[in-house]
């Protein structure tokens, strides 16, 4: 068995999701989590067989014992024989079909949901429900079975041996109580055995489905009755033959003493009369019961009879063993060919007559009668009391697993931990209700435990989003407000230019007219100094002023991302970048890079301009980082799927080390030394505006091997939610 | 300087001193020689167009022709200003040019918005500015013309 320990969880899990992925979308599909070892198929199938012809042994068993016994008892050859060859056709074809043949058929989905467990696979929700089910009924299916086939081996076995084997009506009746007797005894056996075989497999689909519930709901009420009931049918079934089929024994042995008393009475009576009259009168006075008859049979073989009526059909059997008893012999015996008969007879020395009283015991089995039905009426007085008393025996079971599926339901459907079930019994139903209760305080502590960890988390969130919030506020704010100061300086700086150009100018003429050449030297040095050291400096204040600018301008881009409530419309991606590309145009050719474009996606909901801020971006990225390559090529395309579209912009440049692929969406990060223009935001620009569209943007590249940037935008439902991210 | 019943007088509200000398002397540069009023705060523009405390006198504060509003501002910001302005009976009809120092749409949607005229970015290249300065000369040539 423990080879047979299908697989790891981590295993399992993995070709769980790989036949989930195979799977049909609708069809949901339960995952392999077990809690029990599952034996294998055959071995279950093993199992289950030695049950079901175990159970066919006690069938087979049990009807030839309840079809036998009696007419042993009894004493009839011609019907035993009948009944051995009846059974011995009938128990292995009747009894094979209904207890093995048909529960093997019912068994086969089982079996095919347990080959693809064992094989490590899933199996689908509706395929388990099934199995479910038919493993809980099966048991059931099979004592059903059993019964159908008691009845019909019973039926048939009756009426072949009724009509080859004259048993009389009395013995059918009396066989009557066998069939639910046989068929329920082997079915109570399969049932059992079935249950036991098949208790992995049911704790399995149960742990599979979870909630599920099967569809035929049964009622512990209702199994406790049917049970106790079939208990009392069978006691009367077991007994009531037997006690029968005794009585009809005891009957017979009182009628046989009884009637040879009588005929000896009746020969010493005769004894001392002459007139053949006389003695058959004296005869009449022997015979027994109301259908009870007598005759005599003289030395010449006549009969004589008391009666007109008299019937003296008796059977071969019996009028041969009359010839042969000798003279001064007396016996009874029983002849059951047809109705039950007892026979006695004397034999006179003088007259040579042979008198013969055949009497019928039922005639007097009427305390046997009156037992029978009795006893059927306990049998119903004890059902009745066992269904009052059960009832009320089962409502005290089942009124608090009732009470404890409440609450549990009400735990599971509206969280009301506050649920406590009342311990009223010390039974293992109190028990159950107190490790209930003491379930429940655990998940009380649990939740509220859960709950503040929530709380914690909620505010670490909320602080976390203010924080972030306050960070793009600063952004903004510094942005904005550091612009007003340069503002002052490049105006400032550049009205110096004109006051520099005019002194530089005076001084120029000064030096021309100044006489001395003490005086120009000095004032061609000034000259010279303000030329330079002004204008160099007033140069450099205005290239860094506009390279702020520049920063302080992406910097405000940044942090507008998301800050404006603009809607998504419905945009051609196509156009976006007809726009991008116009406006690169002129770098391109000067850089001779070419650019191959493949279809992009219609009507994609987005912010137009912040789309083509991700597309110059990009583009102007790929320009700027495609180094001295040979093959000098930018790609762009995109494609739609179901609820997203992905686009790529892919060169042929430099490339990126893959430890690096984050680290370029940083603000601030600028991985190459080269001579690249930008400040290190454009990259960190790009990711927040896909994430703001809902989208996520990723590097594809290797060092010399060119890069593709990769992302996607939501173009469904998730695009509005998203797009406040 | 022409006669103060030619010339409209232009109030321009600006905290930055330097930006003041900058706006004032580009104007001056393009030839735009009106009056021109220079408040620091928002407050002191409201308390002068309302002829609130050192206001009080008519005479001497006469109604702007043109008001040059920043919008960052201690005090009372720009956008308060102006919405005071434009919800004034008479003051709305004084047109009024806002200053920004970025070209925030968010700052200039809601200029517009709240009844602003026109918008003008305080650039930081010389000749921008120049251009803008030359584009506000037009615009003072034909609010001038019936005179």
């Amino acid at each position: 068995m423990e080879d047979r320990r299908a697989t790891s969880p981590s295993e399992r899990q993995g070709r769980v999701s790989e036949g989930r992925a195979s799977d049909v979308r609708a069809e949901e599909t339960v995952p392999a989590v077990s809690t029990c070892v599952l034996p294998t198929p055959q071995e279950t199938l093993r199992r289950l067989l030695k049950v079901w012809s175990t159970g066919l042994l006690v069938f087979g068993c049990g009807f030839l014992a309840y079809g036998l016994l009696p007419l042993l008892v009894l004493n009839n050859a011609e019907q035993v024989r009948w009944t051995i060859r009846v059974g011995l056709v009938e128990i292995p074809l009747l009894g094979g079909f209904f207890m093995i043949g048909l529960p093997w058929v019912w068994y086969r989905p089982i079996q095919q949901v347990l080959e693809t467990w064992v094989a490590g696979q899933a199996v689908a929700r509706s395929q388990c429900i099934r199995a479910y089910e038919l493993a809980l009924l099966l048991p059931w299916r099979i004592v059903l079975a059993a019964c159908t086939a008691s009845l019909l081996c019973y039926g048939i076995g009756l009426s072949v041996v009724y009509w080859r084997a004259h048993l009389p009506l009395v013995e059918i009746w009396k066989a009557l109580p066998a069939i639910p007797l046989v068929g329920g005894m082997a079915g109570a056996f399969g049932y059992f055995g079935t249950v036991r075989t098949l208790h992995p497999v049911v704790s399995r689909c149960s742990v599979e489905l979870r909630h599920a519930r099967p569809v035929r709901r049964g009622s512990l009420g209702t199994k406790f009755l049917m049970m106790t009931c079939l208990l009392a049918l069978a006691s009367l079934c077991l007994l009531q033959p037997a006690a029968y089929t005794a009585g009809q024994v005891m009957t017979e042995r009182y009628v046989r003493d009884l009637a040879l008393t009588q005929l000896r009475v009746a020969a010493y009576q005769a004894a001392s009369l002459n007139e053949t009259a006389e003695r058959l009168k004296v005869l009449e006075d022997a015979k027994l019961g109301v259908h009870g008859y007598v005759f005599a049979i003289d030395d010449a073989g006549r009969i004589q009879t008391p009666h007109p009526r008299g019937d003296t059909h008796l059977s071969q059997e019996a009028l041969d063993q009359l010839d042969q008893q000798s003279v001064g012999h007396e016996r009874a015996w029983t002849d059951r060919v047809g109705a039950h008969r007892v026979i006695a007879f004397m034999r006179m020395a003088d007259p040579p007559w042979t008198f013969v009283s055949v009497s019928f015991p039922s005639d007097f089995d009427l305390p046997l009668r009156t037992f029978v039905q009795m006893s059927w009426l306990v049998v119903f007085l004890v059902i009745g009391v066992v269904i009052l008393f059960g009832r009320y025996y089962t409502r005290s079971i089942t009124t608090p697993l009732a009470e404890l599926t409440q609450a549990a339901r009400r735990i599971a459907q509206r969280d009301e931990l506050s649920q406590h079930v009342p311990v009223t019994t010390n039974d293992e139903i109190g028990e159950v209700a107190r490790a209930f209760n003491r379930m429940v305080e655990r998940l009380q502590a649990s939740k509220a435990e859960v709950g503040e960890y929530t709380r914690r988390l909620e505010r670490s969130t909320q602080d976390l989003s203010a924080l972030n919030q306050e960070m793009e506020d600063l952004l903004h704010v510094v942005s904005h407000d550091l612009r007003a100061p340069l503002i002052n300086i490049r105006g400032f700086s550049q009205r110096l230019e004109p006051v520099m150009q005019e002194t530089v100018d005076v001084l120029d003429r000064l030096a021309k007219q100044a006489q001395g050449n003490g005086l120009r030297h000095h004032v061609e040095t000034l000259r010279g100094a303000i030329q330079t050291r002004f204008g160099e400096s007033l140069r450099f204040i205005s290239k860094s002023v506009e390279q702020m600018d520049v920063l302080l301008s992406s910097l405000l881009a940044v942090s507008r991302v998301g800050r404006k409530a603009d809607p998504l419309l419905p945009q051609d991606l196509g156009d976006i970048l007809d726009d991008v590309l116009a406006t690169c145009e002129h770098q391109l050719t000067q850089r001779s890079i070419g650019v191959i474009r493949h279809p992009l996606p219609n009507a994609v909901p987005c912010r137009r301009n912040e789309l083509n801020q991700v597309f110059s971006n990009l583009v102007a990225n790929a320009i700027a980082y495609m180094g001295s390559s040979t093959r000098r090529v930018i790609e762009i395309g995109g494609a739609a799927h179901e609820d997203h579209v992905e686009c790529f912009v892919r060169d042929t440049g430099i490339g990126i080390d893959p430890a690096d692929h984050e680290r370029v969406f940083q603000m601030f990060t600028r991985l190459e030394a080269i001579d690249a223009p930008g400040e290190g935001i454009g990259l960190a620009y790009v990711r927040k505006i896909i994430r703001s569209h809902g989208g996520r943007i990723w590097v594809e590249s290797r060092r010399g091997e060119g890069s593709t940037f990769c992302f996607t935008l939501p173009t469904r439902a998730a695009a509005s939610t998203g797009a406040r991210a | 300087m022409t006669t103060p019943k030619q010339s409209i007088l232009v109030m321009l509200v600006e905290d930055d001193e330097g930006h003041r000398i900058l706006i004032r002397e580009n104007l001056r540069a393009r030839g735009i020689v009106n009056d021109l009023l220079e408040l620091s705060d928002g407050q002191q523009a409201l308390d002068y167009l309302y002829r609130r405390g050192p206001y009080q006198d008519a005479a001497r504060s006469p109604r702007p022709g043109l008001i040059l509003l920043d919008i960052k501002m201690p005090k009372v910001d720009g956008l308060t200003v102006l919405e005071q302005i434009k919800s004034h009976p008479t003051l709305k009809t004084i047109p009024v040019l806002m200053l920004t120092s970025t070209d925030d749409q968010t700052d200039v949607n809601r200029s517009y918005a709240l009844g602003a005229n026109s918008y003008m970015v305080k650039p930081i290249r010389y000749e921008e500015f120049q251009e803008r300065i030359n584009a506000l000369g037009l615009f003072l040539d034909i609010v001038r013309f019936p005179d």
